[in-house]
């Protein structure tokens, strides 16, 4: 298919590009330690003054073993793109898309799994000399169903952070500094993906809201399932939620763009 | 540059009006204040989810009960209210200033070019959320640990708070400067930035040998806790000490390290 | 004794040499070849109190950096040089209360503020009274002619009028020496002229000492007695811009029209041939030949016009570029 053919080469131009920055993603991911360090300090001081060993469900090397890996999930599924797009409505470059025959919305998909195509690579090296330090520490099995859960929980974590943003990039359209509101809205998605705690550790009405909203299938889900914290039967289903969610959220980016791309070419950006 | 009171009471004056002149700046971009304010609440809330998890968790760690980790916590908060306010553009446009070369034209000023770089913009709309969240939380943990604030006890804890405050302007300009030498100086000041988040929480959940190297080597840990550690009455006597001799310390470092990245600039540059 | 004295004034700077790719970026970590570049190689002068100088020369030159020398911001590298009695590179706070340096491409004013919250910034930094800051002001705004543009933010003026603004900072304390680095880069013709105007008035009333950079021959046409022309580091002229080509005046340039067609071959006997397309040429000749071949050539060929000119400034400068050695004027 010719048609094909074009996303292939955006695809191939933002891998050659993530190539060429791969050293700036890997000082990325040493500064970013910095926060996953604070909170395995702060949970061996916790558990260390803490009469129990069970802690909101989680032993102590769970609880390690998730701030670890919802460090390094949430830098993978990280998006970024929210400022180009918001420069391509503002500058005008959007117009280059209404005229050429690429569709705007693959044109960024392709874009970011090329990006990210060689942060993977990187992250799943860490991932495996992590799992394998972590079982030599405290024994554990990581099995390998499990691991491939893992790992398609990550691909729709992927999706539907792409497309949270995706579609609030939409905002552009309609506000012209938009830079501050993005930064606030990754920012809050962070927290509310569970990148900073477990979120169930708040309670269970605070969990009850959480796990009516999208954000935890980013980090908190696919974590879980590694760390044994979720039976087979919860970890099928939490996948349907997140594809649920994929297409919801495909509708919802839909929508935005279309109300925002009115508004563009009326204005004739 | 002389440091003479003539000297010192014109910088002042300076400085007065670069903050008027910043002011007169966000009036005319209201929507880039709003957005900023924005994106700081958001912050600002992240860093609260640590406070409440403790106190969630009620119990005390490492021997800091939740309503002392309060203090750390608003203290913490109040000094990024300082730092975002008066440092941080500021420090994060020294490098373009060096692109520029407007670096040049201040140079040529009757004017400290140090303090005309430092503290030539002051932000207005980052520090407001964290100032009102930060006094909020101090005063509450005061009522809650029913501490009757003296005059001396407010005054030492504003004079620790100064203290922290010139330490902070001067291990957060420290790394900029290497700007003077490389254009890519962009990953060590993040690292450094980064470090910083090591503040969410007291020093105190952290192991000796850390406490250590953040409060006499690097003294990031120094910056938010001391103010703190002050309040809960845990100074011992090196401690007193190293408030006082700290920031005369880092200041001259500083002040050493840019006369030479300057030294260095005047001759190396064309 | 002058109020500037430059004396064998050397800059040189290092710097690595960069290859691109990604195995010579491997390679630069370990070893990288160090380049010495010489920018000024030592030049001496001497600038009277109330002159106004012109520094000419080609991009990379050495007059910016000269300049930077001369306010400060550089240290040389060997030489000497003095201003009023100070040594720029001190820093001393005395020097630089009276001087000023304009740069064309780098601004002093606040983007997003009007102008005069700029102008009052360095009111205070130049420790101005108010009665000698409002009559200045009110004296440079007239003669600018930029009174209501004052309360306008920055970012709104006209690269012309912004420019102006500058001006006005930067003289505004009323330095006894100016340095001007490209004041009229960028702007169009009418401003370009005002601003050469009020320059020659300025500096007219206040003898004031100015040294001037421009790309635009025009400028320095018309505002500089003195020229200094400086390539590769080196001075090669100093002197009367509009001598220059007496260095060169061997030559004359000759312009015909012809009603009938000539051709070239038929010209090129009497000197070089710099333009021609068989009813029009344009001819270099020795001077001493140019009676004797004028003649020659109205006899011989079908003449509409004749003319004879002396050889542009524009390219005295340029032979001057191509050839090495400092070659002074006496100050006469």
């Amino acid at each position: 298919m010719k048609a094909w053919h074009k996303y292939r080469r955006t695809y191939m131009l933002a891998f050659q590009n993530a190539m060429e920055y791969r050293a700036d993603f890997l000082l990325s991911i040493i500064s970013g330690s910095f926060i996953v360090i604070v909170q395995c300090f702060l949970w061996t001081a916790v558990f260390s003054s803490s009469p129990n060993d069970v802690i909101n469900g989680y032993t102590y090397s769970q609880m390690i073993i998730y701030s670890v890996l919802s460090g390094v999930v949430s830098k993978l599924v990280s998006a970024g793109f929210e400022g180009e797009i918001a420069n391509d409505i503002k500058t005008g470059g959007l117009s280059k898309f209404i005229a050429q025959p690429i569709n705007y919305f693959w044109y960024r998909i392709c874009s970011f799994f090329g990006g990210k195509t060689v942060q993977m690579g990187i992250v799943l090296l860490m991932l495996v000399v992590m799992m394998i330090i972590f079982a030599q520490m405290w024994e554990i099995q990581f099995g390998v169903m499990r691991t491939v859960f893992f790992l398609a929980s990550i691909v729709f974590g992927l999706l539907i952070n792409f497309l949270l943003f995706y579609s609030i990039s939409a905002l552009a359209f309609v506000v012209t500094e938009v830079w501050g509101v993005f930064i606030a809205f990754s920012q809050g998605v962070y927290m509310l993906s569970g990148a900073v705690f477990p979120l169930n550790i708040f309670g269970d009405a605070a969990t009850g809201v959480f796990s009516l909203l999208p954000f935890q299938y980013i980090v908190f889900f696919p974590v879980n399932i590694i760390n044994g914290n979720l039976a087979s039967d919860a970890i099928v289903s939490g996948l349907m939620i997140q594809a649920g969610w994929v297409i919801a959220l495909i509708f919802i980016a839909k929508l935005c763009w279309a109300s925002g791309m009115r508004k563009y070419v009326a204005v004739g950006g | 540059m002389e440091y003479s009171l003539k000297e010192v009471q014109k910088h002042w004056r300076m400085f007065g009006i670069f903050a008027k002149n910043s002011l007169i700046g966000y009036m005319e971009y209201r929507a880039n204040f709003y957005s900023s304010l924005c994106m700081e609440i958001v912050f600002l809330f992240s860093k609260l989810i640590y406070i409440l998890f403790v106190f969630q968790l009620g119990i005390e760690i490492n021997g800091i009960s939740p309503d002392e980790m309060l203090i750390f916590t608003g203290t913490y908060t109040i000094m990024i209210a300082i730092y975002t306010g008066l440092f941080m553009d500021n420090f994060y446009g020294l490098s373009g200033h060096i692109r520029n070369g407007t670096l040049d034209m201040y140079m040529t000023k009757p004017l400290s070019l140090q303090f005309m770089i430092s503290l030539r913009h002051v932000n207005f709309a980052l520090p407001i959320p964290n100032l009102i969240a930060g006094i909020t939380m101090v005063v509450m943990a005061w009522q809650r640990l029913v501490i009757e604030p003296s005059f001396i006890h407010i005054a030492g804890y504003i004079g620790v708070i100064l203290s922290s405050t010139i330490v902070m302007y001067s291990v957060l300009l420290l790394p900029q400067i290497l700007s003077f030498w490389t254009v890519k100086s962009g990953s060590i000041t993040e690292m450094l930035d980064k470090c910083w988040d090591l503040n969410n929480m007291p020093m105190y959940i952290y192991p000796q040998w850390l406490r250590r190297m953040g409060l006499y080597v690097v003294p990031i840990l120094f910056i938010t806790n001391m103010p703190s550690v002050y309040m809960i009455e845990r100074l011992d006597t090196l401690l007193t000490v190293w408030i006082m001799a700290a920031p005369v310390l880092s200041f001259v470092a500083v002040r050493l390290f840019w006369k030479m990245a300057l030294k260095r600039y005047a001759s190396a540059s064309s | 004794m002058g109020i500037i004295r430059v004396e064998q004034l050397c800059k040189s700077f290092e710097y690595y040499e960069k290859e691109l790719g990604f195995k010579h970026s491997l390679k630069n970590l370990l070893r990288r070849k160090m380049m010495v570049k010489e920018a000024v190689r030592g030049i001496s002068f001497e600038i009277e109190q109330g002159e106004m100088v012109g520094f000419l020369g080609p991009n990379g030159s050495g007059k910016t950096t000269t300049l930077k020398m001369l306010s400060g911001i550089l240290y040389p590298t060997s030489g000497a040089a003095q201003v009023f009695d100070y040594v720029p590179w001190e820093r001393k706070k005395d020097f630089k209360m009276q001087f000023s340096i304009v740069m064309g491409q780098k601004s002093q004013l606040w983007w997003d503020l009007p102008a005069n919250e700029s102008l009052y910034l360095n009111k205070c930094i130049y420790e101005l009274e108010d009665k000698a800051y409002t009559t200045a002001l009110a004296e440079l705004t007239e003669l600018l002619d930029v009174k209501d543009l004052l309360n306008i933010q920055v970012r709104r003026l006209s690269l012309g009028e912004r420019m102006k603004m500058e001006l006005i900072a930067s003289l505004i304390h009323r330095p006894k020496v100016i340095f001007l680095d490209e004041p009229t880069i960028g702007l169009d013709l009418i401003s370009q002229k005002r601003i050469r105007e009020f320059l020659k008035y300025y500096n007219q009333q206040t003898k004031s000492t100015i040294i001037l950079t421009s790309h635009y021959m025009a400028d320095i046409e018309d505002l500089c007695k003195r020229t200094i022309i400086i390539n590769q580091g080196n001075i090669v002229y100093d002197g009367d811009l509009r001598r220059v080509n007496e260095l060169f005046n061997a030559k004359k340039i000759i312009k015909l029209q012809f009603t009938d067609e000539v051709p070239r071959q038929a010209l090129a006997g009497f000197g070089e041939v710099l333009e021609h397309d068989g009813m029009n040429a344009v001819l270099e000749i020795d001077k001493q030949d140019l009676q004797r071949y004028s003649k020659l050539m109205l006899d011989r060929f079908p003449i509409l016009d004749f003319n004879i000119e002396d050889i542009p400034v524009e390219q005295g400068i340029e032979s001057l570029y191509q050839r090495d050695g400092v070659r002074h004027e006496s100050l006469a």
